[in-house]
């Protein structure tokens, strides 16, 4: 269980300080999947990175598991829209980062590896570096890296962004696929609406900066979904109707003061 | 937690560690090792101050700044027209390609005595230096510009008309301009560096010249002044460049080559 | 395929044989050989050179000032910049002093080398190592910066230790930016050398082409010329071995800080 209780954090840009959340609460249940969603700089991967202790409230707790949060927490797996492989290991050498920081003996992590390796479709491309290999493989081999420790907690940021659209549809299936066997708690930033109903249980809308909740909705959609239905099903799209119309006007009030956004 | 800390603490930080590094100078200087070999900072302020409300240093920034302005604009000439050339010729270009690369690689400081051979003394082999010194970068970014041009845009013309000429005069020229702006931006630093190697080789005035001379006289707070005047002009030039550069340029085409002054 | 690349080297052979030709029809017709010397004359003084064995003292002088130089910046370059951008709060201190030291040129302080340190192999080592420290810190200080984001909090959330981040990322990264910068290096190592060698030496291969160039000797002066280029050609190729052998992963051409950017 994650609480997050009256959070605040602000940046220094160029000399100006941003509150990117301020006074914001969320709580999150064991084994729920729950995607973040917001207009792009709203505070979202702040909330991510506060929750892997990567940065620190200036006002408020972050609870984990009932205990804060105070150094980084090591019991949740991180997939970041960065793809972060050690470009000099290998497919087997980057997955098994993790079991080697854990000091895993060397022959028990072999048979994880190759588990893992199984279980995301990465068969022969063993011995591959990251350079040769696409970005979807890229991908696959994050997932198995940060599944391999079997985190309870998996934060995603817009783990999938940077793919192209069919090949994110791919990714999306395979993670419910493996997700419905691990049964963790993910917590998934995106800002694609249709990627948050079609994966999540429950859709968590943020405002423009500073990040506040404007909707909290579960999502009663039947698993396992089927992705080739799923999309045109009437209940999705009332779902879909209903978060954007919160969405859009967060989105166009926050192009109208700041004229950036894309 | 791997968070930065606030800009004010490191601005404070900032001034301990400058205030350690010239307080350690200044007390150590005469204390343990002769004020002769290594000067110490309130000597080089003070001269400082002098070189600058005596006026004395004006003539010798001048000096440096007309080799490496000089240099840098027969540079540009020469390598924009080779760059243009070559750009055309895209077949000759490929057969001179490797040779271009090996002279490329040749240290252009190992040519000083060649300059000198050849062009005597004064600041003719010290300007000669500075064109050898920014005439490849040049080059290779307008070539670069001139093979950017889409081969369409060509094409069109010459249906509608236009001669050879009037295809360089009215597409080339004015697409590789931000090229070559790019490129003088580069080699700015490469002209002030080369301008000051070459002074500190056969200068009698100049920047370089104030460097060596001052060592040779003993007199190294001399040599610490001049080289305070040296990283501030480079400074000055890196930062205009960095901060103006793209919005002069308008858009930043890729560019061949970079570095900063470390580069010579 | 086959022909035409034949074709092109064939082709470059003949430009390179026609500045040759031309070279020589210079110095009989237009240009005094005084100033450009032939290219019969360049030949013979090389092989006197080689044969009678005199060059040996000379390039390996100028060797020595590189390979110690280069060692030495290479390695306290690397070094300094790991230590300094191992937190994000020593990098933002140190930035602006590094832009500082690496905007000045450093070769001009070769006279106060030459003062400290004589004017045999110490000086030249000396610039050799300060120009390559700075190359090498400059580079190494901003490619590392960029590993920090992605690669080390990844490791961090997965459980690792100061000492494991140490173990996993920063050493192999370091062995990275210490063969890719020694490429960069070797360029600036030996004008360093050469240029040294110009302002006061008593062997080397600089110190041989300006006393040819004050002996009036154009063919001595372009004989060394020619065999700094052998040099720097056989410097670079050394480098190009070393990091096919120490970073067989990386295809030639990768631009490793933008891969760890990814």
């Amino acid at each position: 269980m994650i609480n997050i209780t009256g959070v605040s954090k602000s940046f220094e840009k160029d000399g100006e300080k941003i509150d990117a959340v301020k006074d914001f609460s969320l709580t999150i249940n064991d084994g729920e999947f729950v995607a973040l969603i917001g207009p792009s700089g709203c505070g979202k991967s702040t909330v991510l990175n506060m929750i892997a202790g990567l940065l620190a409230p200036e006002e408020g707790v972050v609870e984990y598991n009932g205990e804060r949060v105070t150094a980084i927490n090591t019991s949740v797996g991180y997939m970041t829209q960065k793809d972060s492989l050690l470009p000099w290991r290998t497919t087997e050498g980057n997955i098994s980062a993790p079991l080697d920081i854990r000091r895993v003996p060397k022959p028990e992590r072999a048979a994880l590896v190759s588990q893992a390796i199984e279980k995301v479709r990465l068969g022969g491309f063993e011995r591959h570096h990251p350079d040769e290999l696409s970005g979807g493989m890229r991908k696959r081999v994050l997932l198995a890296r940060t599944l391999i420790y079997e985190p309870d907690t998996l934060l995603m940021d817009e783990p999938f962004a940077a793919l192209d659209a069919l090949l994110k549809l791919v990714m999306q299936e395979e993670l419910l696929r493996i997700w419905s066997e691990a049964r963790a708690t993910v917590v998934y930033v995106t800002h694609d609406l249709t990627e948050a109903i079609s994966i999540a249980d429950r859709i968590v809308v943020f405002s423009k900066r500073p990040g506040r909740i404007v909707l909290d909705l579960p999502v009663e959609l039947e698993r396992p979904r089927d992705f080739d239905t799923i999309r045109t099903s009437p209940e999705f799209l009332k779902l879909y109707n209903r978060v954007w119309a919160t969405l859009r006007h967060e989105v166009v009030s926050q192009e109208e003061v700041s004229g950036e956004g894309r | 937690m791997i968070e930065r800390a606030p800009m004010w603490r490191i601005r404070l930080y900032q001034l301990i560690v400058l205030g350690v590094f010239l307080g350690g100078w200044e007390w150590v200087s005469d204390r343990y090792i002769r004020t002769l070999w290594i000067s110490k900072p309130s000597l080089i302020a003070e001269r400082t101050v002098e070189w600058f409300s005596s006026g004395f240093i004006y003539s010798h920034i001048l000096a440096t700044l007309q080799i490496a302005g000089l240099g840098l604009l027969i540079g540009t000439a020469i390598g924009v027209v080779f760059g243009i050339v070559l750009g055309l010729q895209r077949s000759l270009s490929h057969l001179l390609d490797p040779i271009l690369g090996g002279a490329y690689t040749m240290p252009r400081i190992a040519f000083l005595p060649v300059v000198l051979f050849w062009f005597g003394f004064g600041s003719r082999p010290m300007v000669a230096l500075v064109v050898l010194m920014t005439f490849f970068v040049l080059f290779f970014n307008t070539r670069a510009g001139v093979e950017s041009v889409k081969g369409d845009l060509v094409a069109s013309m010459r249906v509608m008309g236009a001669t050879r000429l009037q295809v360089i005069r009215m597409v080339i020229l004015p697409s590789i301009v931000p090229f070559i702006l790019a490129a003088m931006m580069i080699a700015a630093p490469y002209a002030l560096v080369g301008a000051i190697v070459a002074e500190i080789f056969i200068g009698s005035k100049g920047l370089g010249f104030l460097i060596v001379s001052s060592t040779g006289d003993l007199d190294l707070t001399g040599t610490f002044t001049a080289c305070l005047v040296v990283t501030v002009i480079s400074l000055i030039a890196t930062l205009v460049i960095a901060r103006h550069g793209p919005r002069l340029l308008g858009r930043s085409p890729e560019t061949i080559g970079g570095g900063a002054a470390a580069a010579f | 395929m086959l022909s035409s690349r034949s074709g092109t080297t064939f082709a470059r052979f003949l430009i390179v044989a026609g500045i040759v030709v031309a070279w020589d029809l210079a110095g009989r017709t237009i240009i005094d050989p005084f100033y450009i010397s032939r290219p019969s004359d360049v030949a013979e003084r090389l092989w006197d050179w080689v044969s009678t064995g005199y060059i040996v003292e000379h390039v390996l002088t100028t060797m020595a000032e590189i390979v110690y130089g280069l060692v030495i910046g290479v390695v306290l370059g690397v070094l300094v910049a790991v230590i300094l951008s191992s937190s994000p709060t020593l990098a933002a201190v140190f930035s602006p002093f590094a832009t500082v030291a690496y905007s000045f040129p450093q070769v001009a302080l070769i006279p106060l080398y030459i003062l400290w340190f004589g004017v045999f192999l110490m000086p030249k080592v000396v610039l050799v190592a300060v120009v390559v420290f700075f190359l090498m810190f400059f580079n190494t200080f901003e490619g590392v910066k960029n590993v920090e984001g992605g690669l080390i909090a990844a490791m961090r959330v997965m459980g690792a230790k100061r000492l494991d981040v140490f173990r996993i990322v920063v050493l192999p990264a370091s062995a990275v930016f210490l063969i890719t910068g020694l490429r960069h290096a070797v360029p600036f190592a030996l004008r360093a050398a050469v240029f040294a060698e110009f302002i006061a030496s008593v062997r080397g291969l600089g110190f041989l082409a300006l006393t040819s160039a004050r002996s009036y000797s154009s063919a001595g002066l372009f004989a060394t010329l020619m065999v700094l280029l052998v040099v720097g050609v056989g410097l670079n190729a050394l480098v190009s071995w070393l990091e096919r052998v120490v970073l067989p992963w990386r295809s030639a051409g990768v631009d490793v800080a933008a891969a760890m950017q990814r």
